[in-house]
C-alpha cells in the first residue's frame, strides 16, 4: 500500500542554489493495509521531513514514494496529515476546524456536519463546538486535530509527534484513542515519535532512524503490541529496553 | 459594554475640565469656556449648519478608507505572499511610500476640479500605502505549519487566502487602519481648507477668518466626533470579524 523507495533527501538553499548534506539517506521500506507504523530517532534525524514527503508536502531529493501503486507527487485525498503543533487557525470555531478538509473538498453542507458532528461526539467535543482553540487544552486541541484529519475519512493518517507536547496521562489516554479509531476506521498510520514507550506501545512495525544524515539502523517487528493493556506488559517493558539500547548505542 | 461607556465618559469629562482651567487662565477670546464652546456646538447643530458640512467630511473619508482597503488588501497580501513579485515591487514601494503625498493635492486639484473626487484621492493614495505595507508584512509572518496544515487539505491558491491569510492578517490591517486615521483625518482637514467650498475643515477655518470663534470650536468639537465615530465602525468590524481575538 505504501512502499517507500531509497528515499533521500538533501535541502536546497534558496540563495545559491547549493545542497545541504543528506538529511534522510536511503529511506526504504513499506507498509501493508491497516499497518500501525511508528518512526523513531533522536531530534534532527530528519523524521519529520519523511512524514511531509509521505504526505506530498516535500519532494525527495532522490528515490520515490508510492501510496495504491500511485507515486507521490502531491497532496493526495487518501492521507491525512496532523501536525505536533495540531495545525488549528485560531479564528475557527472546534467544529469549523473540524469541517476544514471536508470544506475544501467541497462536500455538501448536510454530509459535512453528519460527519463532523459523529465524530467530534465520538472524541467527547461535542459539548465544545463553538469555543475557539485558545479555549481548549492540550489534549483537546489534538482531539480537534484528529477529528479534522479523520472527517475526510483517509486511508493513511501521518502524525508528527502529536502527542508530545502533552502531559503523561492525557498522552496514554489519546494513545489509547488512536488505537481505538484505528480498530473500527480501517486505518493504516505512520506516526513519527521521539518518545520510546510511544514507539513501542503504537506501533506494530517501528523504523529506527540513526541521527544525521537519517537512514533506517532497524525495521523492528512489535506484533504483540495493539491493545491497551499492552502497555502493563513484561514483553512492553523489554522491548521499550531493546529499542532504548538500540537508539543509546547510536548516539554514542 | 456599560463599563466601556463610563471610561470613556471620564476621558471625555477629564478632557472637558482641563480645556475650562485653560479657558479661565487663558482668558482670550480664541479659547472659549468649554460651556460657551459646547452651546455654539449645540446651536448650530440644531440650525442645521454644521450638518451638511459634516456629512460631506463623513462621506469623503470613509470613501477613502473604503477604496483603500479595497486596493490595498489584496495587493499587500500577494506580495506578501509572492516573493518574485514582491521582489519588483517593493522598490517601487519604498520609493513612493516617504513621500508626503500630501504635496500632490494641487496636482490632483487642477487634475480633478474641485470637488470630492482630489480629497477622496488624495486620503486614499495616503492610507493606501499604510495598507498595503501592513498587508504585505502580515502575510509574510504567516507561521509555516499553518501553511503545512492547510496545503495538507490539498487546497486551491483561493482557499489558502480565504482561510489562512485573509483571517491571519485582518486584525494587523484593521489596527494599521486606526493609526493611519489620525494622518487621514489630518489630511481631510487640510485638502478641505484648499480650494474648498465645504467640509469641516473649510467651515472651521471659514470660522476662524471671520473671528467666530464658538463657531470654529463647534467644527472642532464635530471633527473629534468625526474621528469617533470611524473608529467605532473599525471596532464594529473588528467586533464582527475578528470574535476569536476578545477571548
Amino acid at each position: 500500500m505504501i512502499e517507500i523507495n531509497d528515499v533521500t533527501l538533501r535541502y536546497k538553499n534558496i540563495k545559491n542554489n547549493n545542497l545541504s548534506p543528506n538529511v534522510l539517506e536511503d529511506i526504504s521500506f513499506s507498509l501493508k493495509p491497516r499497518e500501525r507504523c511508528v518512526v523513531i530517532g533522536p531530534s534532527g534525524c530528519g523524521k519529520s521531513s519523511l512524514l511531509y514527503i509521505l504526505a506530498g508536502l516535500l519532494s525527495p531529493t532522490k528515490g520515490s514514494v508510492y501510496i495504491n501503486q500511485k507515486k507521490v507527487t502531491g497532496p493526495r485525498d487518501e492521507v491525512a496529515l496532523i501536525l505536533q503543533d495540531h495545525g488549528l487557525f485560531p479564528w475557527k470555531t472546534v467544529y469549523d476546524n473540524a469541517e476544514l478538509g471536508l470544506l475544501l473538498k467541497k462536500v455538501d453542507k448536510e454530509t459535512r456536519q453528519r460527519k463532523v458532528l459523529e465524530l467530534l461526539k465520538r472524541l467527547d467535543l461535542i459539548d465544545h463546538i463553538d469555543k475557539y482553540p485558545t479555549q481548549l487544552s492540550g489534549g483537546q486541541r489534538q482531539r480537534v486535530a484528529i477529528a479534522r484529519a479523520l472527517a475526510q475519512r483517509p486511508q493513511i493518517l501521518l502524525m508528527d509527534e502529536p502527542f508530545s507536547a502533552l502531559d503523561a496521562l492525557t498522552r496514554e489516554r489519546l494513545q489509547d484513542t488512536l488505537l481505538e479509531l484505528w480498530l473500527d476506521k480501517e486505518l493504516t498510520y505512520i506516526l513519527v515519535t521521539h518518545s520510546i514507550e510511544e514507539a513501542v506501545f503504537l506501533g506494530e512495525k517501528i523504523i529506527v532512524l540513526s541521527p544525521q544524515p537519517g537512514k533506517v539502523i532497524k525495521i523492528f517487528d512489535n506484533s504483540t503490541s495493539g491493545s491497551r493493556l499492552y502497555r502493563k506488559t513484561q514483553d512492553f517493558y523489554a522491548n521499550c529496553n531493546y529499542l532504548r539500547d538500540l537508539l543509546e548505542g547510536e548516539v554514542k | 459594554m456599560m463599563k466601556k461607556l463610563v471610561s470613556y465618559s471620564l476621558a471625555i469629562a477629564s478632557l472637558i475640565i482641563c480645556w475650562h482651567l485653560a479657558s479661565i487662565l487663558l482668558a482670550k477670546p480664541f479659547l472659549p469656556t468649554p460651556f460657551a464652546a459646547f452651546t455654539g456646538f449645540f446651536g448650530l447643530l440644531l440650525g442645521g449648519q454644521l450638518t451638511n458640512h459634516f456629512l460631506i467630511s463623513l462621506y469623503r473619508i470613509l470613501v477613502s478608507l473604503l477604496l483603500a482597503f479595497l486596493l490595498g488588501v489584496p495587493l499587500g497580501l500577494v506580495l506578501g505572499r509572492n516573493q518574485a513579485l514582491d521582489k519588483f515591487v517593493a522598490p517601487i514601494i519604498y520609493v513612493l511610500y516617504p513621500l508626503p503625498k500630501v504635496v500632490f493635492l494641487p496636482i490632483l486639484v487642477v487634475l480633478m476640479g474641485l470637488g470630492n473626487l482630489p480629497k477622496i484621492a488624495l486620503i486614499t493614495l495616503i492610507v493606501f500605502f499604510q495598507v498595503v505595507v501592513k498587508a504585505r508584512d502580515a502575510a509574510k509572518a504567516i507561521p509555516f505549519q499553518s501553511l503545512q496544515a492547510i496545503r495538507s487539505l490539498n487546497p486551491t491558491t483561493w482557499q489558502i487566502y480565504y482561510h489562512l491569510i485573509w483571517p491571519f492578517c485582518l486584525p494587523k490591517i484593521l489596527t494599521s487602519l486606526r493609526i493611519t486615521l489620525g494622518t487621514a483625518i489630518a489630511v481631510l482637514f487640510f485638502a478641505e481648507t484648499f480650494a474648498s467650498s465645504d467640509g469641516l475643515g473649510y467651515f472651521i477655518l471659514d470660522a476662524m477668518e471671520r473671528r467666530e470663534y464658538s463657531e470654529m470650536y463647534a467644527g472642532i468639537i464635530t471633527m473629534a466626533g468625526l474621528g469617533l465615530i470611524i473608529y467605532g465602525v473599525i471596532d464594529f468590524i473588528e467586533h464582527r470579524f475578528c470574535k476569536w481575538q476578545r477571548i
